[in-house]
Order: structure tokens, then sequence, then C-alpha cells
């Protein structure tokens, strides 16, 4: 290449580049104000979990942000939690770190809870929600796929479904000595939303791989299966097809729907099926 | 010596004499007492008036009279006045003379607003009934500094009143509140569905060919339809050269040449031009790769079997390719990763004009396709997605000035066929269990018009324009049709001044799916359907004109309202991108947009330009879509003023500058977030909480080109011209969004970034 063309094109690469121009700075925008955040869980003998946390800012936290010294600022500890239910009222202690639970709790399939919540600086939410069926694994195998370029997790399981609508979450969690602190936050759990409108009543089987994830021999997989109601069904499959929107930045925003009246969160009930894997 | 002096003093003062009476006899002047009127006798105040021989100029009175002294003898006049044909004579002048002057207007003919290249200007839009219209020469086109030199049709558009501009640098128009897709672009009278290269950042129209374009914003006439917002009609050159013509242009981003060939004297003749990016080739010879082009092939064939009648075949071709198959990167090869992208326009037209003694009739023809393909492989998995859009259709207009003093009719029908294959994707590998296989319902719709509209003057100051279109589709066995009347009316205050108003309805029946944020190259057009119904749009504009020849300004300042009905938006969270059931995503709701414009501008003498700006505000509601409450529009952007200038130096140098200010749009930004334990508790999620619907103002954007041009042989057959200057001059952003940015010690702050900064350009242009 002789130096006239070289010349050329560096003149024709500094053209076009230009000078990327300098963002302008924007710090005038209202932040949202503080509001009752609502999570759940059943744990494995039937108790009821709450986590309340307070809503924070956009520049509050973000990539890098330690998970547990974030739920440390925003854990609410001073609330007042019931749980109502068939005429009953049940308190849910605090346990510390913005959870509330009870353990002597007679949660019933099929019936309404009311969780109330009560704070001095945040006010009252309340929330609505049905405990669904414990629906249990009828077959569920984690095994792994290896091709060319990948090494993936193949997951077999079937399931019987019950008469009657239903909506169902299945999990795989990879479990790693090498997790770091930056994976507890937005960890990306791989998950599955599967409804029963073409199998209803009958054996739900199937096989799905878990994509862009590496899975290697011995590592521990988790396969959970859980039974949610219509509501929470759409709350996930929501998020779900964000996460893998291949132009995410191109999509309308959202804000995502919540059952809780005044708050933000899913008051939810469902008991998981868990079941453990060592990769071979 | 005595005597010699006095001899000298003879001849002097004989020399002297005879001079004397020379000069007396030669300016033995005359009276010459002007009256000038249009056809309907009235008075036409500030004619210019230019005496040849005298180098006399003057301009006529509010009565339409003047008075010069003239010279003996045969003088030659030039009356002229915007809007009316030039009244150009030789007059012998022997006494005290009284004439009057009758000029003929171009009313009739500018009832079509055609902008032509070097003769038609903006204030020749004075004298008609028509309104709302932006109009640009080639010369104007050419003469501005844009992003990387190339002149640029739709760049040029987006710095005049009522059109404000999407993100940086794309080619999409936002026109009087509008959305991107709300804009009908003809090429030679066939739709071109994407105008833009370079992903949107370059519009597909070859500056070289350019000749007639017409962008009408409201009062839109009969014969247009199918657009809420706006028609930009461009025309490519359509004269037949009296001998062969070269023109070329070697600029950063493209190289372009054009030749003009007659093939029978004032009978045959044919154009071709092409435009084609180079840098692949320029990065090769240093052995890399870059493997992207565009290109452009533009072609027309004239012919002119007599004088009242002509035809034109018109061919146009563009695509966008990206190809990485074809590089020796082996680093992508050994992991099978490539990527085949080809998006482009092709259209054809035939356009047959003939002249019967008391009307004319105009039939276009034409076919249009919009089509893009993308085949990527990533190791074993394979995704293709294929897209496309294909018109076929045909207008038959007939129109007369004979049926009645005063009094012109247009008429005729119009009909499209569109056929829609979008969407069809195939994917293969782990990818086809993110993305299924499968293909959006193709689509067949059927258009179709009919149109009339009258014209005429109902005294010396009223005319007006009367007529309606009466659309219709005919699509999934369903048939929607809507009356589009249309009305325009004017109103002369005297001969500088007219006020204007019009009232224009229009329907639409083919939509864009895009993202209300983003427009990509590959968003796909869709008709309506039994569940989707046509958009339709009400609009009343009303202004007022006023010419001031003294200056040579056009000023008009123009109000608007527009209420759009059964507006298409998307649901909160919709993600359109490869979604083939999309029409679930959308919502229909309305719109209503108002707002003042203003345009001043100059277009003659040594500093030519304008300054436009405008008012707007423009608003949206959807039950779906922030709780069903009024939401102002992504490209809502109140404040918009472009000041744009030339002057010429001399006959070699000119310079030119673009100054423009425009509001932020609005957008959406995160505000807030909460965590979720994730559900397998293995950690948390953070939840984004936006702001309400484009509630928060991106900051203000406003920039400033400079270029100067040298043409070094003016007056030599062979003329070249150099063209340099600057992008974004001071290098300021124009904000695209609000993304949050991690300052480095674990706090995040919002910042707005832009795309373009400083840009210098340089191009060679040359004719002959």
């Amino acid at each position: 290449m002789n130096a006239r063309i070289k010349i050329y094109f560096l003149f024709t690469v500094l053209i076009l580049s230009g000078c990327i121009p300098a963002p302008l700075a924007i710090d005038d925008i209202a932040q949202l104000k503080p509001k009752i955040v609502v999570s759940s869980q059943i744990g494995p003998t039937g108790s009821l979990i709450v986590l309340l946390t307070k809503s924070i800012g956009a520049l509050d936290a973000g990539r890098g942000t330690d998970p547990q010294a974030l739920i440390n600022q925003i854990a609410i500890s001073d609330a007042k939690v019931w749980l109502v239910h068939d005429g009953a009222t049940d308190s849910l202690p605090n346990l510390g770190n913005g959870l509330y639970g009870n353990q002597n709790l007679n949660l019933q399939p099929n019936h309404d809870y009311v969780l109330r919540v009560k704070t001095k600086e945040l006010g009252e939410v309340s929330a609505v929600t049905q405990l669904k069926e414990r629906i249990p694994f009828r077959t569920v195998q984690a095994t792994l796929y290896n091709t060319n370029y990948d090494s993936l997790a193949l997951v077999n399981y079937s399931l019987q479904d019950p008469i009657g609508p239903n909506w169902y979450m299945v999990n795989v969690q990879k479990y790693s000595t090498k997790n770091d602190i930056n994976s507890y936050l937005n960890p990306r759990v791989f998950t599955r939303l599967v409804r029963d409108s073409i199998n209803d009543g009958k054996i739900v089987e199937e096989q799905f791989k878990v994509l862009f994830r590496k899975f290697s021999k011995g590592d521990t997989v988790a396969v959970f299966l859980s039974n949610i109601s219509q509501e929470y069904y759409g709350f996930l499959k929501l998020r779900n097809d964000r996460r893998y929107n291949l132009a995410s930045f191109a999509s309308e925003p959202l804000n995502f729907n919540t059952n809780v009246k005044g708050g933000l969160g899913y008051f939810n009930l469902h008991t998981p099926d868990v079941r453990v894997f060592v990769m071979e | 010596m005595k005597i010699v002096k006095a001899e000298i003093n003879y001849v002097l003062v004989i020399v002297l004499g005879f001079f004397i009476s020379l000069t007396a006899a030669q300016s033995q002047t005359h009276r010459l007492h002007g009256t000038i009127k249009d056809s309907l006798s009235m008075p036409l105040s500030s004619a210019h008036i230019q005496i040849f021989s005298g180098k006399k100029r003057t301009i006529a009175s509010a009565s339409g009279e003047f008075i010069l002294q003239v010279p003996s003898g045969i003088i030659q006049v030039e009356i002229s006045h915007t809007g009316y044909y030039s009244f150009k004579q030789e007059i012998k002048i022997k006494s005290d003379t009284s004439i009057l002057f009758e000029l003929k207007t171009k009313t009739e003919e500018l009832n079509e607003v055609i902008i032509s290249a070097d003769r038609t200007l903006q204030s020749d839009q004075f004298q008609t009934n028509r309104m709302s219209t932006n109009t640009l020469s080639a010369k104007e086109i050419n003469s501005i500094p844009v992003l990387g030199g190339e002149a640029d049709l739709i760049k040029t558009i987006q710095l005049l009143p009522g059109v404000t501009k999407g993100a940086d640098g794309t080619t999409d128009l936002f026109v009087r509140g509008g959305a991107a897709d709300q804009n009908l672009v003809l090429l030679d009278g066939a739709p071109i569905y994407n105008t833009g290269h370079l992903f949107g950042f370059l519009s597909v129209f070859n500056p070289d060919m350019l000749d007639r374009v017409e962008s009408i914003n409201g009062a839109f006439p009969a014969e247009y339809g199918g657009r809420l917002s706006s028609i930009l009609g461009v025309g490519s050159k359509s004269t037949i050269p009296s001998q062969t013509k070269v023109k070329g242009n070697v600029g950063i981003i493209a190289t372009r040449l054009m030749i003009e060939q007659p093939i029978l004297k004032d009978k045959l003749s044919f154009w071709v031009s092409g435009r084609r990016t180079y840098i692949d080739e320029v990065v090769k010879l240093i052995g890399q790769d870059l493997p992207y082009f565009f290109y452009d092939i533009n072609g027309k064939i004239i012919y002119k079997p007599h004088a009242n009648a002509k035809l034109e075949i018109t061919f146009y071709e563009g695509n966008d390719v990206l190809s990485f198959s074809n590089i020796s990167r082996s680093s992508l090869k050994n992991r099978n990763i490539s990527t085949d992208f080809v998006l482009g326009n092709s259209s054809q037209t035939l356009r047959w004009d003939r002249s019967y003694r008391n009307f004319n009739s105009t039939l276009s023809l034409f076919h249009t396709v919009f089509k893009y393909s993308i085949k990527n492989t990533y190791q074993e998995n394979r995704l293709s997605v294929n897209s496309t859009i294909e018109d076929v259709g045909g207008k038959w207009m007939i129109s007369s000035d004979s049926i009645k003093k005063n009094i012109s009719i247009s008429g005729g029908v119009e009909m499209i066929n569109h056929v829609v294959a979008p969407n069809r994707i195939n994917t293969t590998g782990e990818i086809s269990e993110l993305l299924k296989s499968g293909s959006t319902l193709a689509k067949t719709s059927l258009e179709s018009s009919v149109f009339f509209q009258v014209n005429g003057k109902i005294n010396y100051k009223l005319s007006y324009s009367v007529g309606s279109r009466v659309s219709s589709v005919f699509v999934d066995n369903t048939f929607y049709y809507n009356p589009e009347p249309r009305v325009a009316l004017r109103y002369s205050i005297d001969s500088l001044t007219a006020i204007k108003a019009s009232y224009s309805y229009m329907s639409q029946y083919l939509h864009r799916v895009s993202s209300a944020a983003v427009a990509f190259p590959t968003d796909i057009w869709y008709p309506v359907t039994r569940n989707v119904k046509p958009q339709t749009a009400d609009q009343v504009a009303i202004g007022v004109q006023r010419l001031l020849p003294r200056q040579n300004l056009f000023v008009s300042v123009e109000g608007y309202y527009k209420w759009l009905h059964q507006l298409i938006g998307y649901r909160e969270g919709a993600s359109l991108l490869l979604n083939i059931e999309f029409e679930k995503q959308l919502v229909q709701g309305q719109g209503r947009a108002y707002g003042l414009e203003v345009l001043i501008k100059k277009e003659k003498g040594k500093l030519t330009g304008w300054l436009s700006y405008t008012w707007s505000k423009s608003e949206r509601q959807y039950d779906a879509v922030n709780n069903g409450e009024w939401f102002l529009a992504r490209y809502d952007r109140r404040h918009n003023a472009a000041l744009v200038l030339n002057y010429q130096l001399s006959k070699k140098w000119s310079v030119s500058s673009v100054f423009e200010f425009i509001s932020g749009s609005r957008f959406t930004p995160i505000i807030g977030q909460y965590i979720v334990p994730s559900p397998t508790l293995i950690g948390v999620d953070l939840i984004p909480v936006y702001a309400s619907m484009n509630s928060v103002k991106l900051a203000d954007t406003h920039r400033l080109d400079i270029g100067i041009k040298f043409r070094p042989n003016p007056t030599k057959k062979f003329q070249s011209e150099w063209f340099g200057g600057i992008y974004n001059v001071y290098n300021r952003a124009s904000p695209i969004a609000i993304i949050i940015t991690p300052n480095g010690d674990g706090s995040f702050r919002y910042e707005q970034p832009g795309l373009f900064g400083l840009l210098p350009f340089v191009s060679y242009g040359f004719k002959f």
C-alpha cells in the first residue's frame, strides 16, 4: 500500500469517526418516592416468609452494588405484618433483615390469603393471593448436553396436571463455588413458564435446554417446580420476555404489574418441589 | 503663441459643443406611465420594472402604477412579479407614453406546486390556494453543509417549519405532531418505504437526480392520500438535454456519477445515475475488512413524440449490504460466525402525460418493492429473517381549466395492491428454543380511491379549492372506506398579502410496526386488519403569507390543529423486533397536535436562505398506556428553529451555514427500582420503575454547521467545485436517551449521550 492510500485512509477514518461529543448531564429527574415492596416464599416446612423492603431511586444501586449491603439498607424492620385467612388473623413477627415469618400457619391450598403491612414511615399496604396446590415432579432428570461449541444442561421432566387451568414455573439453578458477590444481584435464574392449556388434566412432559449458561461435569444443579397463580405467571412472563428480548433497548418502557395495593412487588403463595442433581 | 492658443480654444469650444449637443440629443427623455394588472384587472403592486437600455428600475405602487423617464427610441422593458409570468418586450418611445401591462398568472399551473430545481421558489406559493407546503430547490439542497457532506434531501427538509426530526442523524420525519410512518414518500409517484441508507443516517435520494420536490404538510389536494401527516413527492429529472451531460461527485461517504444522453433531438433521451459507498474498498487496501456498502441506481427514459405528449419510464434500485460471509477473517470462520444482511428498495414507474384541446391526462403506473433478508450463523445456531412488501398500483388523473372562466377541475382514480409478507423467521439450533420458526400472516390489501377537485375564484380577492377523495381498502374480507373532504381558501388583502385557510381529512390503511423510540431499517409495514382499524386525521390550518419584494423576502405564518383518530400505538413493554404476533402489541387511541409555524425565506440575491421557527405540541392517549391518561408524544419538541444561510462571495466562492435549535424530545427514564428475590432464592433481581410516559424532556439540541464552496472554473464547460465544512462545529451532543452510568466509586449518574459530534467533510464535484 503506498503512502498516498495510507494518508487517504487515515483521513477517511478520522473524518468518519469524528469527535464523539461528551454526554450531557441531567440532574433534575424526580426520583421515585419510596414504597413498600413485598416478596414472599413458603418454606419446605410450610412456613411463610415475607420480605419487606422499600423501593430506592434509580441511582441508588446498580451493577456492582453489594446485594447484602443493599438489603440491609432498604430492609423495613419496623413493620407490623398480618396474614388474614378464613376469618383468622395471624401475625408475622420480625425475623430481622426485613424478613417476617411464621411457621405455625395452617396454610390450605385453594384458599385466599390477605397480607396486611403497616409501617410508620411508608404507611400501609395489602395484597391478596391464593395458595396454589403443590404439584410435584412426576419424573425429572438434568444431564449435560454438549455441542461442538457449548456445554449446556438438558432437563427432562413430567408432571401430573390436575383438572382446571394451572400455571407452572420451572427454575434451574446451578450452584458453583465460583459464584461471586455480583452473581447474587440479578443472578439470571433460568425460568421456564408452562401453561396446561393443551394438557389440562393430563401428564405434562417436556424437555428443554438451559441456554446461555455453561455447565460442567460435577456441577450441582437444582430444578424447581411450582404451581403458581395466573397473575404471578403473567408477572414472570413479562420479566422473561424482556430478559430474553433481542433488542430490549428498543422495547417500550414497562412498569411491572403488582398485586400489592399501594406498594410494589408480588405477594404469592406457592410451594416448590426441588430436586438436586450432580451433572455427569 | 497667442494665435495658436486662440485656435486651440476655438477647437475645444467646437468639440465641447458637439459633445454637449450629442448628449442633449441622447438624453431627450419621455415619461413612461405604466399600469400593471393581472388577468382579473387587479392592480399588481410591487411588480419589478426594469428598463434595460437606461438601466432603470422601479417598483409599481400599491395601485400597480409606475412612472419612469425613458429615452426616446426603442427600449426593452421587463416586468416581473412573483406568481406571474414575466413580461418582456421592446417598446418604441417617441413621446410621453401610457401603457397597460397585463401579467398572466401562474395560479392554474401552480395548483400543482411543482418545485423545480432551478425555477420554482417558495414564494410562488403566495399566488396559489396552497399552504402548508415546503419547497426546496436542488441548489439549496446542494449548498448547505450536512452530515458527511453528502447532500441530503430529507436532512434539508428537517430544517423547515412543521417538520421535526427523530434521533440525531436519522431520516425519520415527524410532521405536525404525526408519527414517522405517517409520511408518504413518493419517488416519481412510487412509494418508497425505506428512506434511509447507512441504517437510516443518509437518505436514499441521490441528490444528482433530483428535479422536483414537494413536501405537503397540510391543505392536501384531493389527489393525495394514504398517510395522515405529509406527502413528500420527489421527482427525478425529466427534461431532454440538448447534449451529453456528465456530473459527478466524490465525497467521504460515497461517490456519484450521472450521465444524461439525448438520442433523438428534443424527443428522446435517457439518463442514468449511480451512487456507492467505497469505504469497504478503501479498507481492503490495508488488508482489513469492513463488509458494508450501499448503492443506488436511478435511471429514466424520456420520450416526447410531440409537443402534447410525454412518456417517462423510471427505474430505481438501492440496497444496503452487510456481509461477513465473504470476508476472510479466520477467527470468525473458525467459530462459524457470519452475518449477511441485505435491505433495499426498488421501483419502476411509467408516466404518460397527454394534453388535448380542453384537458390534460396523466396516467401513472408503478411497481415498488421493499425487502430485507438477514442470515445469521452463530456456531450451530442459524437465524434467517425475510420480509417483503410489494406494491403494484396506478393513478389516472384528468384536469381541465376550460370548463368555465376562472374555474379549473381535476379528478381521477388511484389503486394500489399491497402484498405484505413480513417476518418470515427460520431458526435452527439452540436459538430455536428462544425464537421459534414462524411467520406473520401474509396479507394482501387493495387500496382504491376516487378524487376530484375544483379550483376557482369567487372574485378578485377570494379564491378556493374544494374537493374530496373517497378512499377504501379491502383486506381480510373486510372493507373500510372514508370520504376525505378537502377545502382551501385564499383571501387576498392586497397584492402582497394573503390569508389562507384549509381543512383536510386523511386516512391511512398501512402502518409501520416500529418502536416509538427508535426506528430500525427492518421495521415492517403492515395493513389494517379486521381488528386494527384505519387511522384518520382532521387538520385545520390558517395562515398569512406576505411578500416583501424590496427585500426579496417571503414571509409565512401558519397555525394548525390536528386531531388523530384510531392512532396506532404499542402496549407498555411491547417488544416488536422479530415478533410475529405483533398485532397483540398494538393499541389504538387518539392524538392531538397543534402549533404555529413561521418561515422567512430569501431566495434571490447574494445572500439566500431562510429562518424557520415552529412552536408545537403533540399528545397521545391510549386506554392501555399511561393509565389511560394523555401524554406527550416521543418527538414532541416544543421549539424548533433553524437559520440557513448561503452567501455568494464571488463567482468562485460561497459560504454557507446552518444553525439549528430544537427542544429536547421526550423520554421515559428509570426513576426508581426495587428488589425481589430470584425464584430460586439465590439472589435478588433489581426491577426498574419508569417515570410516567414521556414525562422527561431531554436536553435541548443546538448545532452549527458551516461550509465553504470553491468553483475554480465557473464559466468553463468543465466545471468543478470543492465543498468543505464542519458539521456540529462546537461538538455538542444531541441527546437520544437518558442512561444510567456508574461513576466508578459505586455511585451512579444520569447522562444523555449523543451520536454525532464535530465531523469535518470535503467533497469534489464536477460537471461538463
